[in-house]
């Protein structure tokens, strides 16, 4: 199956040859269509960005942000000093769990729209898209309380389980214990978004036309090998646009999921970058800090996803920008 | 004959194992979510256990929710944000995503990273918070739409991935016709694009009926803009707070008495949830396979 | 033509709408929008009777609006756009002195000559109040706590199932030891519920602020936080001033060493460490739990869910606790004469539009006669007094009122509905008379809000069925009730803003010693214990705890010096 000829990759033969004024005039509704989303962007995204400014100085709420002594790179170095103790351990914790649940994230998601597509019945397909989506919108109170009574170390569904099936002799903390900190908040995450993150694949999926599923079921192609080579291929550009898109989020992390979730026997697996920078921050009204923190942060992000889409680039030959 | 009955003996494995597993995780995301029900039902406590139907049946929660008529309001403004937000937000992300599939358009590397650096890199806090106070959107109801028109470059980059791959048969059909650009967005690229609107829409949308952090920061003070979650969570609250003389209140058996947390925050979950629960299976009627099916010329 | 009509009629228009605005000024009352967090329901002032009679002196109207939410990052934002709102409450002394040092603020010392009450009432504590202000002017204040009464003495109780006591005849308990045997019974008597599950001592240590919980044991650097009620259970020598660390005070060995042997016993929930609020009112829903610690208010949707089932017997009621070694001590009663930015300071900003109202209202509520009207109502028609004792307690027309038709008491009346402007006791003692600061905690109503299975536990314990007399009563094990007067109390012992280093090395080493406290009371034997205990206290020197402790006493010998 040959790729088929897309937008996107359509050669402009005449490109060389046609002057500059001439191209954009060509094609100026297209940059008609771009101008209200860009305007959006400089006023609510750039402008404040000039506030990066206070990352730069000693800012005291109350004053201008340009009022503010500027003290340079003070912040940053006293995040980086910081990095010996504490952070080294936030750093890890930060990778470790963000990057199975990335792994994770982008896999059985992705799996269970191929899987899903596969169920002939369209009531059923529907029924369990519908129940599979529903955990996304539990608060992370009402999930804690749910991990609650499947995890507790007590009367837990779970640990009742074991013991019946003579799996474990005694209960094991998941909640409290740190060495199960990683696989419960992972699994937690998971959970909680994989109904939700499977939209983006299974829209994907009915892009796919039917014409090719027809002749491979004529050459007499089985429902493995219909998945593996023409679903699959199919939506692969949309994995790799997620799998960039997600690289960047890898220092990051959901606040409130990991607020509730840390308590004081599993702080040193669970605690994140996103906990600490509020704990040592914003908490304590230290702005200069937390912003300068975030800076570092999102530089680490960009890189990493720019680097992705560079690697995609040269391995697929597809990259997103 | 032999190879037929393989087949089918393939399929039939397959599709009883697919159904198994697809149960299984159905039981996972589902049977929560119904214990959850069940408490927010229950009047008595519960513990540790399976729960197969509500422990002494009760609509209290759900009275004390839906009764209370500043959360009736805070629906209709969480309900006129989510439409006016995410049908604004649609067109704007999605003319945007269609200007930037052209590979050719000149500029389109200084565009992309025009667009890509805010998705990473924001002021912070304070910053916004100045800017909104010098528009002038501070307490009315434009906070809740404005600053979303431009549903984020991530969005952006996922419609234009879809877009990318609309074979171009059509657009080149449509030129011959003598449309413009702005012809061809709206009557080829946005209708061929609707499953990824209803995704990005959904997500969109969803953010829109869960949001309060705008409301607590920029509208607090104001009780006809509460979203809906920031008046739950008010009215949580309400049934939180005791203080000797909140007790003595307590007293009046009329009120319902009892409250259980648990059962009220699951009360709250789903009145939060059931409307989306709802415009969902509608929406799922736009993943359905074969909009191109005909469209294709030879 | 035309244009010259157009200027007549405007100047016409403008000329009428004058004596309009002015008319207006004096009619419509000022109103304030006030948002407040941990207020339950949004209310308007003028909606009760006393809020009117406050109106009619001084046409102000407050709208106290709920707000829901993270009200530092709130007030943090406020301050940084320049919007805050006329009056508010603050919840922190960082975010304070922030406001202050921003220059956001209005002095009261601008506004002293319509201010005498105000002035007369806090002269004692004003001074300290003024040291936080650059230029030494008063730019908040704390409405006062009062003397500790009998009835709020201090979270530092437990809750526990009244059937229990029944069942051991009604101990009159206090000492760490009685406890653990009775707990020891307790459980040996009932090792399960009805249901199956199995029962336990438990603690919402799940919840950030859930180590305060227990009890004497505060793990911070030095005991202040708490204020009041944790000195006051610290029972220490009320002459000296206290600045005692963890390792020398023996009360906090001596309440880890109870947790030990609580947890020794199979007695403390080994879910505590993860538990959060909601799963302890579910363990108590359910009668699991035998008693809690400190988080008493969580107790009143049970047993009202008791009631409501029909098993009242399973009603939780508070007892006291102390150390086997301080069992005799005195029971103080902290009068703080000074303030710190602490929790809830009032503040009158530069957006106010009338601030000179704005502080004859906040006089008139320090005075006597506007405590009274604010918290007490009208007498005769509200509160009566005794001619002989001098003694004030609600009138019989309110108890009416209160016991046939609760919520309407409450939206008719409006006790306190000015919240903290003024003076407000709250739950505390008036210093002045000995009485208590609100009228919802006169003897009468008070015992109003006590179901009968509580008043019946209370007496059968403590020989009297005056419920908080468990404090403070004839019966009371608490004997020797000392009143202390602190102007020090809690002042010396915070770290000032400034100080980064010593702030990031005092969270430095509160982060390693909640790390460090459940594992000490999960130790398996008494020697591992002490092992444990001692361990942390050397680890604690170790990290520099004595650089922290040293500066504050500096602190505390310059302020005493004054």
């Amino acid at each position: 199956m040959g790729r088929r000829r897309t937008q996107g990759t359509t050669p402009d033969t005449k490109n060389s040859t046609v002057s500059w004024g001439r191209r954009i005039a060509r094609k100026k509704y297209k940059y008609l269509l771009l101008l209200p989303s860009f305007i959006c962007l400089f006023i609510f995204a750039y402008i404040p960005m000039a506030g990066i400014y206070i990352a730069f100085a000693d800012y005291k709420l109350g004053q201008g942000i340009f009022e503010a002594k500027f003290v340079g790179l003070d912040h940053f170095v006293k995040f980086f000093k910081d990095a010996s103790g504490v952070s080294m351990r936030v750093f890890r914790n930060t990778i470790g769990i963000n990057l199975f649940s990335l792994m994770l994230g982008i896999l059985f998601p992705c799996t269970f729209a191929l899987f899903l597509n596969e169920v002939r019945s369209t009531r059923f397909k529907r029924f369990i898209q519908t129940v599979t989506f529903f955990p996304f919108f539990l608060s992370p109170v009402v999930i804690y309380a749910l991990a609650y009574n499947f995890f507790s170390s007590n009367s837990g569904l779970l640990n009742r389980i074991l013991t019946n099936m003579g799996l474990i002799k005694s209960n094991i903390n998941f909640l409290g214990d740190s060495k199960w900190s990683w696989p419960l908040i992972i699994f937690l995450n998971l959970w909680k978004g994989f109904g939700y993150n499977s939209v983006v694949y299974i829209a994907a999926i009915t892009g796919i036309s039917q014409e090719q599923y027809d002749s491979a079921k004529i050459d007499g192609a089985g429902r493995f090998a219909c998945m593996r080579h023409i679903t699959l291929p199919n939506i692969m550009p949309t994995v790799v646009v997620l799998l960039i898109l997600s690289v960047g989020s890898i220092v990051g992390g959901d606040f409130n999921m990991m607020y509730m979730f840390t308590n004081q026997l599993n702080r040193d697996s669970m605690e994140v970058f996103s906990t600490y920078v509020y704990r040592m921050g914003l908490q304590k009204l230290r702005f200069s800090f937390a912003t300068a923190a975030s800076l570092v942060l999102s530089i680490i992000s960009l890189s990493l996803t720019l680097g992705a889409n560079a690697i995609s680039r040269k391995v697929n030959n597809h990259a997103i920008f | 004959m032999k190879k037929m009955d393989k087949g089918r003996a393939e399929d039939l494995v397959f599709t009883g194992c697919n159904g198994f597993a697809m149960l299984l995780l159905v039981f996972l995301t589902g049977y929560p979510i119904l214990h959850l029900l069940y408490l927010s039902l229950s009047s008595a406590a519960v513990g540790n256990e399976f729960l197969l139907a509500p422990r002494g049946f009760t609509l209290r929660y759900y009275r004390e929710v839906l009764a209370d008529q500043k959360v009736l309001h805070a629906g209709f403004i969480s309900m006129a944000r989510t439409v006016l937000g995410t049908g604004s937000m649609l067109l704007i992300t999605s003319a945007g995503a269609f200007a930037m599939a052209d590979r050719q358009l000149v500029g389109h590397k200084a565009l992309w990273r025009y667009y890509l650096i805010p998705m990473f890199i924001s002021g912070g806090m304070i910053p916004s918070y100045l800017l909104m106070k010098q528009l002038c959107l501070t307490g009315t109801f434009w906070i809740y739409i404005l600053p979303s028109l431009f549903g984020g470059t991530y969005n952006m980059i996922l419609m234009k991935t879809f877009m990318e791959q609309l074979p171009t048969g059509l657009v080149e059909a449509a030129e011959i016709d003598g449309a413009n650009d702005i012809s061809v967005f709206f009557r080829i690229a946005l209708p061929l694009s609707l499953p990824i609107l209803a995704t990005v829409g959904l997500f969109s949308a969803v953010g829109h009926w869960n949001a309060y952090t705008d409301t607590m920061l920029y509208c607090a003070e104001n009780e006809n803009l509460h979203t809906l979650q920031y008046s739950l969570m008010l009215l949580l609250n309400r049934y939180s707070s005791s203080t000797s003389i909140e007790s003595i209140r307590n007293l009046a058996k009329e009120n319902g008495g009892a409250i259980s947390p648990i059962g009220l925050k699951s009360a709250l979950t789903f009145v939060t949830i059931l409307p989306i629960m709802c415009v969902y299976p509608f929406l799922q009627k736009y993943f359905v396979k074969g909009l191109l099916v005909g469209a294709i010329k030879a | 033509m035309k244009k010259r009509w157009c200027l007549i009629l405007a100047m016409v228009l403008l000329a009428a709408s004058i004596p309009a605005a002015m008319a207006a000024e004096n009619d419509d009352p000022y109103v304030i929008t006030w948002l407040k967090d941990g207020l339950s329901e949004s209310y308007n002032t003028a909606d009760f009777e006393i809020g009117r009679h406050i109106k009619e002196k001084f046409n102000i109207e407050i709208e106290f609006v709920a707000f829901t939410g993270d009200w530092s990052e709130k007030c943090a934002l406020w301050l940084a756009g320049g919007d805050y709102p006329e009056i508010m409450q603050i919840n922190t002394a960082e975010l304070t002195q922030q406001y202050i040092n921003a220059g956001a603020l209005l002095s009261y010392d601008d506004y002293q000559d319509i201010m005498p009450d105000f002035f007369a009432r806090f002269a004692a504590a004003l001074p300290s109040a003024r040291a936080c202000a650059p230029d030494g002017k008063l730019y908040f204040y704390i409405s006062p706590t009062g003397a500790l009464s009998g009835t709020y003495d201090t979270p530092l109780a437990w809750t526990v199932r009244s059937d229990l006591l029944e069942e051991q005849g009604w101990p009159n308990l206090l000492t760490a030891s009685e406890w653990l045997e009775f707990f020891k019974t307790a459980k040996a008597n009932h090792p399960t519920t009805e249901d199956g599950l199995e029962t336990y001592v438990d603690l919402p240590l799940g919840e950030a602020w859930g180590y305060n919980t227990l009890g004497i044991l505060i793990p911070e650097v030095y005991h202040v936080s708490g204020g009041n009620q944790v000195k006051a259970t610290n029972l220490l020598d009320e002459s000296h001033p206290i600045l005692d660390t963890w390792a020398d005070n023996a009360l906090y060995h001596d309440t880890l060493a109870f947790w030990n042997a609580m947890w020794r016993n199979d007695l403390l929930d080994p879910e505590c460490f993860t538990d959060k609020c909601d799963q302890l009112v579910a363990k108590s829903n359910t009668t699991q739990c035998l008693a809690s610690w400190y988080a008493r208010w969580l107790f009143g949707s049970t047993n009202n869910l008791m009631i409501e089932r029909g098993t009242p017997q399973y009603t939780y009621v508070e007892m006291p606790f102390r150390t086997d070694a301080t069992a005799d001590s005195p029971r103080i009663i902290m009068q703080v004469n000074s303030m710190v930015p602490g929790f809830g300071n009032i503040v009158v900003t530069k957006n106010c539009k009338q601030p000179e109202r704005v502080m004859e209202l906040i006089n008139f509520l320090s005075s006597d006669e506007g405590m009274l009207l604010h918290h007490w109502g009208v007498e005769g028609v509200d509160y009566v007094v005794d001619p002989e004792t001098g003694k004030r307690d609600a009138s019989p027309e309110l108890l009416d009122l209160y016991i046939n038709d609760h919520d309407g008491a409450f939206k008719q009346k409006g006790f306190s509905c000015f919240d903290n402007l003024g003076v407000n006791y709250a739950q505390n003692y008036n210093p002045v008379d000995m009485q208590p600061g609100n009228i919802n905690y006169s003897d009468s109503i008070q015992a109003l809000s006590y179901t009968e299975r509580q008043l019946e536990a209370i007496e059968k314990t403590n020989g009297d069925p005056l419920p908080w007399h468990i404090y403070c009563g004839e019966h009371s094990r608490l004997q020797n009730t000392v009143i202390v007067t602190d102007t020090l109390a809690i002042e010396g012992w915070t770290i000032p803003a400034e100080e980064e280093e010593l702030l990031d090395l005092e969270q430095e080493i509160l982060d390693y010693t909640y790390m460090q406290i459940p594992k000490i009371i999960m130790a398996e034997t008494e020697e591992e214990f002490e092992a444990l205990f001692a361990e942390t206290i050397q680890f604690r020197k170790d990290m520099g705890i004595d650089k922290i402790l040293d500066f504050l006493q500096e602190r505390v010998d310059a302020l005493a010096a004054e």
